[in-house]
């Protein structure tokens, strides 16, 4: 089996790394592209958690290297060479441009939480007055989402949304920043924090572009 | 404000599994998971997630106490 970590613009060195089952991480280029492999002797590989941090840790030393990565999602398998290479010969313009797209950027990932607030009426209360209250509350807090949004949209080459709102997650985010402009986009947090204290914004990254990666296929999340 | 580490790391885990599993490139239908691994992973996830806005609260608690 061939396993798939990335997708590089050509050429592009791979670092000697060792990848899942041990097995070293080669380059093959296809379609003028980089494809970053392991060969595999056993089966397709199952989502542990040692499985997905090792496939992370290989996308991550990638990115040190090459200034375009597009990772791919954890099991991308082939039985063999020649059905690697149809896939991508068959979604090379895509993959291309996908390259162009992450080309000297990181991904930074936000979620914005609020705690639930005290002052909220019991459902045996007015029934009107209840889902009043219910609605000003949805709005307040879209208004809230979409103020924090705004701002680091404003600084970000690309970005995504990547789940509805739910509970006290008002937003969960992606933003693919220029390298250069992580520190901007964290000043700008900092003071999104001051101005709205009842936010808690937790920020995770730089991340290797996974939320930018060309993705034709509905997620698992969205299968379910 | 200064938050407790381990919650930096239990986020950063999650946000972690979630980008390798459900974010990047896939090829016309050529993933191939073990479903049972993955369930695995997600409960594991639902529980993390569960449980971020209480750690958050407990460490905002402790950072009050002290």
């Amino acid at each position: 089996l061939i396993y798939v970590y990335g997708f590089l613009a050509a050429p592009a060195g791979v670092p000697e790394l060792s990848g899942l089952d041990d097995a070293p991480v080669e380059p093959l280029e296809l379609a003028g592209l980089t494809v970053a492999v392991s060969r595999l002797e056993g089966g397709a590989p199952e989502a542990t958690e040692d499985g997905v941090l090792c496939h992370a840790r290989v996308v991550e030393e990638l990115t040190q290297t090459a200034d375009a990565v597009l990772p791919a999602r954890f099991g991308l398998v082939f039985p063999d060479e020649v059905g690697l290479r149809r896939a991508v010969d068959e979604h090379a313009g895509e993959l291309r441009r996908g390259l162009e797209r992450v080309r000297g950027c990181v991904e930074l990932g936000l979620r914005v939480l609020m705690p639930e607030t005290d002052g909220r009426p019991a459902v045996t209360a007015d029934g009107g007055e209840y889902l009043r209250s219910r609605l000003r509350e949805t709005t307040e807090r879209d208004r809230l989402a979409r103020d924090v949004d705004d701002v680091l949209v404003g600084l970000a080459r690309d970005h995504v949304r990547s789940s509805p709102p739910s509970g006290e997650v008002l937003l969960t985010a992606a933003y693919l920043l220029p390298e250069g402009s992580v520190e901007q986009f964290r000043r700008a947090l900092r003071k999104l924090e001051w101005s709205h204290p009842q936010l808690d914004l937790i920020c995770t990254g730089p991340w290797p572009p996974y939320s930018f990666a060309a993705s034709p296929t509905p997620t698992l999340a969205e299968a379910r | 404000m200064t938050r407790d580490l381990p919650l930096e790391q239990r986020v950063t885990l999650i946000e972690l599994v979630d980008r390798v599993l459900n974010k990047g490139v896939v090829l016309s239908g050529d993933i191939t998971l073990s479903v049972a691994g993955v369930d695995l992973v997600y409960v594991g996830l639902r529980v993390l997630l569960a449980s971020v806005s209480t750690l958050e609260q407990q460490a905002l608690e402790r950072a009050g106490v002290h």
